[in-house]
Parts: structure tokens; C-alpha cells; sequence
């Protein structure tokens, strides 16, 4: 015991020294990383501690006054009641913009699979395959405003390029953006235009491209064909990517949707492209501008894209990454 | 051997040097705006900002003018210009207000007036104007009610107009129908677009008869109203207003004689103007369409009024003015600028030679700026604002209102479509507009405190979770 002594008060001693070392060590890291910690604490995780308090209130910009609510805000939100008619909605609309943007999601599947038939396309050694590739990737780069309304006009129901399209075999075009049951795949038909050729299918090439050449030689010798060895060799091998873009597309899809609305519908007809974001928008920036309203709705959109991405995470990651 | 001479790690003293720059880059970084601010500009002059935008570049050179002008009146005070965009123009000004940084004077679209007016983010005006016995008859009585907020002039107009009714002569002539005059009435307009509008052999319309544009002008001509402005009334059920989506529902779905892709606003969805190209025989709209249709050469055109109604003729007032921000640290000098700005002769020299908006004043609409040479006839516009021709409507100026609006262009939107009936639709405006007025303040109760209370735990709880599970997988070989 006695002879322990001094081996542990030394190394009591050396213990803050090491500390000190070890500081040294990563300051230059740390000194780094601070520019990018300054502006994450500043503009990211402020604000968001801001609108986390504000959802608990009912707080209207410009007015000084801020009321505490408790989850009045939610109960509003998501709460129903019982009314004349039987139980409510507190807020129909939020359930019917959710239904919106669920819907436009749709388009997060249809954009993969044309990212990944895109990326099938340009995976050959072919001459002048980087100009079709650049060609594909355009609508990534290209001005958004500018794209979308260029869309808006050609889905003009009466002068509109697809619908002259459609006429000239005999076909009479819907009134794409005028009518709620069209205005939505509207949406999703240029999301998918947008996000085909964007960085999804820079992914899959990617991933295309590690995929062992051994493995397609095994197949071809087992007599598989083009069909069965996209099945058994390039679509488990390309899992990662699927997982990550699935991913992505649905966190994306469930915050997204309003800059189509905005420019191209201002949520209409009646409602049916209006989005949660576009929602959030309209709540806190419009009329009485409900800031705290606002803040609640952002932060229930929080709670769902982070239990979707749970969820997808929870089930997809094993047959993604083949770890269970 | 080599092994056992020892290298200095000079990459080392490099990261540490670039770090020590790095830490000083930052702290002269922090260090700047301490020596930006508070500094003396060397003279005793009062500063003020406008923030405004222009149609076109000769306006933009007038105000210069006018406001070097100014200067030179008043050496006390020194004002500084700056452009706003009109997109998100609203955005940057609550922006701004909120974050105590606005300019002292702001261009103001008038529905913009009750979102400011109801916060007291906009200095009354009312004190001022009877100190000076500012002429304020002069202004069109409409144009000053789009800028009056619960009794108080809170901003003042610069430019207003009206809606009025564009119509292709060529296609009229074609057709042999007589222009539309001052006598013209809703039904006389869906006549002449019955013919005038034309079809191929699938029975697509192929030229459209009519653009009916704005639905509110539309409620109030047929004998309709909204609400008051405290919104203690609404009358969306009345038979008027319901008269009145039924006429717009005709339009599209009955008669057939307007674009199908009329939206509820009553403009075409993909903001596609088919006038401009020809293909449209009538098309309400206002002066801000000269800017487009002054350049056609395809075909002639001209304006007539507004069609009348069971209601009478009474059509949407829409504005630009400007408001003092409270904010404002000089209040007395921002009006010094801004009555300069409004007074008759600084709006006439801006508005003679711009036929795009009229000027709010009356002197100046009927003076200098009805001496202009036009493509058109100039005086339908100064008609349409005359309270003997028309009646000059503004919507309700409630901070909810918007809201409302939106209510009823959806609902209006799904009887357009045919998805409910016209009486149908405004039971359902009448209804959802009384629920969000009627709604009662939620009263916090213990549930709250509590939830309040347990929620940083709840955060903490799974904050330690990630970090035990991280910390596990870690230990367990670093397992994603």
C-alpha cells in the first residue's frame, strides 16, 4: 500500500500534464474546426433553440408581447375535438398539406429509379459519354426559379407545349396545374425531371462503377442474362446508394415542395400542392404572422422526418449494409 | 542510420503557426464592428434612409433628382437611397423591424399597410398632416382609405390604379361587334365573348373571349361584400358574393368563354398573358400591363371601363405609398421627405411623363398626367377612379385578412372546379373564417407546466442514450 503511494500520487501529477499535452496536441484541430463550431452555434444551433422556445409560445413577429402557450400551439396543431359534425381536426389544413407533401413524395421513388436508369445509360465506355453525362446533370445546375417557371408555361392547359404535344396524337391534355387532381403529379413529374440526372446519379454511378467486374464474370458463367444479373449482382451491390438516396429523398421530400408551390401554384388550386414548408411559410410570414404557430409546425416536421428516418434507418440500414 | 538522427517536425510548426494566424484572423474578425460603430460622421446632419423601388430607370433618375433637391432645401438633412426588390419585399421589412435596422421611410404596397399599421410598426401620419394642413383632398379619397388603418392615416399613396378592361380591336372588328363603352355591363361582355370566342373541330378554344381577372371586383359588381374591416361581419354567404362565383363558375365551366386555366384569382394559373399574343378578345387588368401591351404591333387595342353589374361598377383599388417606420429616430425629418415626395409638384414631375400608375393626387391625375400622349385612351383610366363612373372598393384592412382571403380564393378554387356548388363554397368560407375568428385563447393549464418541465429531462435522457449506444459500438469495434 505504502509502496503504491508515490506510483499514484505521480501519476496524480502527471494526469493534468497529460491533459495538457493532449490539449496541445489538438488545439490546432480545434482552432480549425472553430470557424465552422462559431457559425454552427450561431446561425444553426441558436435558432433552433429559439424556435424550440418559440413553439411554446404564441409570439407574433413585430409584437413585443410573448405569451407562454404550453403545447397549446400542438394541441392546435395536431389535436382533434369533438364538434357538431363529430370529432375534428383542430387544424384540417395541417393534415391536408401533410397529405400533400406525402403525396408529392411519391416522386422521391420515381426520381431514384430514373436517376439509376440514367446512370445505367452513362456507365458505358462510349465516345462522348461525359456530354451526355453533363447534359443529364444541367437541370441540377441550372437556375431552380428558372426552371420552374419554364415548366409552368409549358404545362399551360391551352397554349402549353406538353399539351399541344398530347393534341397532336389525339389526346386532349388535363388542365395540369388548374385542377387538384393533376397539379400534383405535375409537381412530381418535374421534381423527378429536376433530381434524375442530378447528384442521385452521380451516386449510383458511383457505385456502378465499384462494383467488382469479377462478380458480373461469375454471373455470365452461371449463365445468367442482362436481367437476372442486374438482380443478383448490380441491385444488391448498388444498396448503400439506394439506402443513402432513399434516405436523403425523404428527409428532402418532407421539407421540400415549396419552391414548385411558390412559383408555379402558390399552393393551389385549392390548397392541393400546398406543403408543410410552404405552410410554415404562409403561418409565420403572412397575416398575423404567427411566429410561434410557425415555429410548432417546423418542429412537428422535425418529429416526423426524424421517426421516418429512424424507422428507414431502423429496417433499412441491415439490407443495406448487409450487417443486420 | 538514418533512423537515428532526428528530423525537425517542421510541418508541425507550420499547422501551429497557421493556427496562431488563424486565432488572430478571428479576433480582428470580432474586433471590426466595435471600430465600424458609434464612429462620428464629422457633421451635425440628421441621417435617413427610403427604401423603394422604381418601374423603370427614368423614374429611378427623377427621384435622385428630386431628392438631391431636397438636400439642397434642407442641409440639416442627408437621405440615402436604397432599392428594394418587390419580391419578399415584405420578408426584408419584417426583417429588418424586427431586428431594429429598418429604413426610416418604406415603400408600402397597400395591403402591406394593416400587417404594419396593426404592430404600430408605422408612425400615424394624421399629427403631421394637420400641423402643416397637408392637402391631403387632393388625394383620391380610395387612395387614401387603402392607407388608413383603425381610423389613423398610417402611410400616405403615391400611385394607385383601378381595374379596367383591355380589348383587342382587331378580333372585335373581325367579328363585327361594337367596342365596349361606358353603358357596358357584365352580361354585355359575356355576349360579345360568346362570339368572340372560338373553337376548333375537337371544341378546344382555340381564342378566348374573356380574362375576368379579379374576383373581388367581380363580388362587389355583382352585389356582394366580404366583411367590414374589424371582420365582426362577414357576408361571404350573401346572395351577392354567391351571384358572383356562380358568374365566374359560368365563365369557365358553362359559357366556356375563358381560359381554362383560370385560376380563382381569376387570371390565367401559369401567369401566361394570352392577351399580349393575341389570343384573347377581353382581358381585365390594370396600367401595370401597359409596360407589356405598348410594345404589340400584331394587332391595335384599347381600354374601356370596367363592366357594370347588378351591384353598380365597383372594382378593386390597388396602391403604392409610403409610411414612416416608428423605429425612426427622426420622425419629423422623414416627413419633411416624405411630404416633399407626395407634395403636387414633386408627384407631377415623377408621374407626367408615366402613364403606367395614376398619381394619387387628383391635381396632378387630371393635370400633367392626363396631357400625355397615349396608344389609348388615356381617360378611362382617370374615369374609372371617378366616384360619379365607378365605385373604388378597398378589401377589409385587417391583420387577419389575408388569411381569410386565402380561405376564400381556395374555396372559390374547388367551385371553379366544380368540386362544391358556388352557395355551397361560401358556407365554407363563412364557416372556416368564423372558426379562426372565434378561436379562443389557449389557456396553459398543469399538464403544461409539467410537460414544460419533464421535456429538458426527456431531451437529456435520450442524449445519454446516443452517448452510452455510441460509446458501446465504440468499445465494440467501432461498429457503424
Amino acid at each position: 500500500m505504502r509502496a503504491d503511494a508515490p506510483t499514484s500520487s505521480a501519476a496524480e501529477a502527471s494526469a493534468p500534464r497529460k491533459r495538457r499535452g493532449r490539449f496541445r496536441k489538438y488545439l490546432p484541430a480545434y482552432l480549425f474546426l472553430l470557424p465552422n463550431g462559431v457559425g454552427f452555434v450561431a446561425f444553426m444551433l441558436v435558432p433552433l433553440a429559439v424556435s424550440l422556445g418559440l413553439a411554446f409560445t404564441d409570439w407574433q413577429m413585430l409584437r413585443p408581447e410573448v405569451r407562454f402557450v404550453g403545447f397549446g400551439n400542438f394541441v392546435r396543431l395536431i389535436g382533434f375535438s369533438w364538434t357538431e359534425d363529430g370529432l375534428a381536426a383542430n387544424d384540417p389544413d395541417f393534415w391536408y398539406f401533410l397529405f400533400n407533401t406525402l403525396f408529392l413524395m411519391l416522386g422521391v421513388p420515381l426520381s431514384m429509379f430514373a436517376s439509376l436508369g440514367l446512370a445505367l445509360l452513362v456507365n458505358h465506355r462510349l465516345p462522348g459519354i461525359t456530354v451526355f453525362r453533363t447534359l443529364f446533370y444541367l437541370p441540377t445546375i441550372c437556375n431552380g426559379i428558372a426552371v420552374l417557371m419554364l415548366w409552368r408555361l409549358m404545362f399551360h392547359a391551352d397554349v402549353g407545349m406538353i399539351n399541344q404535344a398530347l393534341s397532336a396524337v389525339g389526346i386532349t391534355g388535363p388542365d395540369w396545374l388548374q385542377s387538384t387532381a393533376w397539379a400534383k403529379p405535375a409537381l412530381i413529374i418535374v421534381a423527378v425531371w429536376i433530381a434524375a440526372g442530378g447528384n442521385n446519379m452521380i451516386i449510383y454511378l458511383a457505385g456502378l462503377q465499384n462494383i467488382p467486374p469479377e462478380l458480373y464474370e461469375a454471373a455470365e458463367i452461371d449463365g445468367a442474362g442482362k436481367w437476372a444479373s442486374f438482380r443478383n449482382v448490380t441491385w444488391p451491390q448498388l444498396a448503400p446508394s439506394t439506402f443513402f438516396i432513399f434516405t436523403m429523398g425523404i428527409i428532402g421530400g418532407f421539407q421540400g415542395g415549396f419552391n414548385a408551390a411558390y412559383i408555379m401554384t402558390q399552393g393551389g388550386p385549392a390548397g392541393s400542392t400546398t406543403t408543410i414548408s410552404y405552410y410554415i411559410y404562409n403561418t409565420a410570414y403572412d397575416g398575423q404572422l404567427l411566429m410561434g404557430y410557425g415555429c410548432a409546425i417546423a418542429w412537428v416536421l422535425f418529429l416526423l422526418v426524424m421517426a421516418v428516418t429512424l424507422v428507414n434507418w431502423r429496417f433499412g440500414k441491415g439490407s443495406a449494409l448487409g450487417d443486420g | 542510420m538514418p533512423d537515428s538522427v532526428p528530423t525537425p517536425d517542421r510541418s508541425r510548426e507550420r499547422v501551429f503557426t497557421l493556427s496562431r494566424l488563424l486565432l488572430g484572423s478571428l479576433v480582428v474578425l470580432v474586433l471590426i464592428p466595435f471600430t465600424c460603430t458609434g464612429r462620428p460622421t464629422g457633421d451635425d446632419k440628421v441621417d435617413l434612409t427610403i427604401w423603394t423601388s422604381f418601374d423603370d430607370p427614368a423614374e429611378a433618375g427623377l427621384f435622385h433628382e428630386q431628392i438631391g433637391r431636397f438636400e439642397e432645401s434642407h442641409p440639416g438633412i442627408r437621405v440615402k437611397v436604397e432599392q428594394v426588390g418587390a419580391a419578399r419585399r415584405v420578408q426584408k421589412y419584417l426583417a429588418a423591424m424586427q431586428a431594429d435596422a429598418c429604413a426610416d421611410l418604406v415603400i408600402l404596397h397597400w395591403r402591406q399597410v394593416p400587417i404594419f399599421a396593426a404592430k404600430d410598426m408605422l408612425v400615424p401620419l394624421g399629427p403631421y398632416i394637420q400641423r402643416d394642413q397637408y392637402d391631403v383632398e387632393d388625394f383620391f379619397p380610395s387612395a387614401l382609405e387603402a392607407y388608413r388603418y383603425g381610423g389613423e392615416q398610417a402611410a400616405l399613396p403615391e400611385k394607385g390604379s383601378t381595374h379596367i378592361l383591355y380589348y383587342n380591336k382587331d378580333l372585335f372588328d373581325e367579328a363585327g361587334i361594337g367596342y365596349p363603352d361606358d353603358g357596358w355591363t357584365a352580361d354585355d361582355m359575356v355576349e360579345a365573348a360568346k362570339v368572340l370566342t372560338k373553337r376548333d373541330d375537337a371544341g378546344r378554344v382555340t381564342q378566348i373571349g374573356v380574362i375576368p381577372l379579379d374576383a373581388p371586383s367581380w363580388v362587389w359588381t355583382m352585389g356582394g361584400r366580404f366583411a367590414d374591416d374589424g371582420l365582426d361581419t362577414l357576408y361571404f354567404t350573401e346572395p351577392g358574393t354567391v351571384a358572383a362565383v356562380e358568374f365566374l363558375w359560368k365563365l369557365r365551366n358553362e359559357w366556356q368563354i375563358t381560359s381554362r386555366n383560370l385560376n380563382a384569382r381569376g387570371q390565367d394559373a401559369t401567369q401566361v398573358d394570352v392577351f399580349e399574343k393575341g389570343g384573347v378578345a377581353m382581358a381585365v387588368g390594370g396600367p401595370w400591363h401597359f409596360a407589356k401591351y405598348e410594345g404589340i404591333t400584331d394587332f391595335d387595342w384599347d381600354i374601356a371601363l370596367f363592366p357594370q353589374g347588378p351591384g353598380g361598377r365597383r372594382t378593386r383599388y390597388a396602391a403604392m405609398g409610403y409610411g414612416i417606420w416608428s423605429g425612426c429616430e427622426h420622425p419629423d425629418a422623414a416627413w419633411e421627405v416624405l411630404s416633399f415626395l407626395l407634395s403636387k409638384e414633386a408627384m407631377t414631375q415623377r408621374r407626367a411623363e408615366s402613364y403606367r400608375d395614376l398619381p394619387a393626387r387628383r391635381s396632378v391625375a387630371q393635370g400633367a398626367f392626363a396631357q400625355q400622349e397615349t396608344p389609348f385612351d388615356l381617360s378611362v383610366m382617370l374615369r374609372s377612379l371617378d366616384p360619379e363612373v365607378a365605385d373604388v372598393m378597398v378589401l377589409p384592412k385587417h391583420e387577419q385578412w389575408p388569411l381569410l382571403e386565402r380561405m376564400f380564393y381556395e374555396e372559390l378554387d374547388r367551385a371553379m372546379l366544380g368540386q362544391v356548388s358556388p352557395e355551397e363554397a361560401m358556407q365554407r368560407v363563412q364557416a372556416r373564417a368564423e372558426r379562426l375568428l372565434g378561436a379562443t385563447r389557449y389557456e396553459p393549464g398543469a399538464a403544461d407546466y409539467a410537460g414544460m418541465a419533464l421535456l429538458p429531462l426527456a431531451g437529456l435522457g435520450v442524449g445519454v442514450w446516443f452517448w452510452r449506444r455510441g460509446r458501446a459500438k465504440t468499445d465494440a469495434g467501432g461498429a457503424v
